[in-house]
């Protein structure tokens, strides 16, 4: 059985597990390109 | 009206019930299946197969986990408003397809990128919206179990609240890909669950449903 605090160091662990996993793909991405590639608009939209 | 009487009246038919709940939780595979013509297509090195993949891949599988992310959320709701307890165990089940079409979604993003993969999740800024949406869903889905739930007590449903992340990753996704079109749309599909998870709203529908004694079941 775990004790509160283990509980909430496990649950706190898996929320920063996500946010990092969130936020990994746009940071790589920035720090290869750079703001400058980073568009807004899909390639595939005509507008 | 007696007790037997009631619960009957609230409470979907048992014949068909089993047969309408194991449908509802099978249905998102259809757009997994829809995707096979071009999956062959695109295994089997046809030129212009990668493209038509990723659109389709985009259409059907996000629109889907769009729409099983509004289930995921309405399950509650619902039983706010009816009384009904029997939808509850398609909430994981739905929250859980999201996850297995979006990561689809994403993977197909990345395998058909024309560029390098990242580009394909994470390009533009629509993209890596969604990205963040799906991976969000990481934690959530690896302790959408009894074992977890057992394991991290109340902090179990704080851990799952990340789902308010989710759809507002996915609100900005969508703006960023459709425009201010996608807002009414989007309201539709989650306003209704959202305003019922207003601790007040919630309680007056819960007091009405009390004052007409509409029981639980």
């Amino acid at each position: 059985m775990l004790t509160i605090r283990a509980r909430r160091a496990l649950a706190a662990a898996l929320i920063a597990v996500g946010m990092l996993l969130a936020a990994a793909p746009a940071a790589v991405e920035l720090h290869t390109h750079g703001w400058d590639s980073w568009t807004v608009a899909p390639p595939f939209d005509d507008n | 009206m007696t007790t037997t009487q009631i619960r009957q009246s609230s409470s979907p038919p048992r014949v068909w019930w089993r047969y309408a709940v194991w449908a509802a939780r099978l249905l998102p595979a259809a757009a997994i299946a829809t995707l096979l013509p071009s999956a062959v297509a695109f295994l089997s090195g046809d030129p212009g197969a990668a493209a038509v993949l990723a659109k389709q891949a985009n259409d059907a599988l996000g629109a889907t986990a769009v729409f099983t992310l509004a289930g995921t959320l309405a399950v509650g709701p619902v039983g706010t408003v009816t009384g009904w307890r029997w939808q509850l165990i398609l909430g994981r089940d739905l929250g859980l397809w999201t996850f297995c079409l979006a990561m689809l979604d994403l993977f197909i993003a990345a395998v058909t990128a024309p560029a390098a993969w990242l580009d394909g999740i994470a390009g533009t800024a629509f993209l890596a919206a969604g990205a963040a949406a799906t991976l969000v869903m990481v934690p959530l889905a690896v302790t959408s179990n009894r074992l977890s739930m057992h394991l991290l007590g109340r902090f179990w449903k704080i851990l799952h609240k990340m789902v308010y992340l989710v759809l507002g990753l996915v609100v900005v996704h969508l703006l960023l890909l459709i425009g201010p079109g996608a807002l009414g749309p989007l309201v539709v599909l989650f306003g209704p669950s959202l305003a019922l998870r207003v601790p007040a709203v919630r309680r007056a529908v819960l007091r009405g449903r009390k004052a007409r004694n509409v029981p639980a079941c």
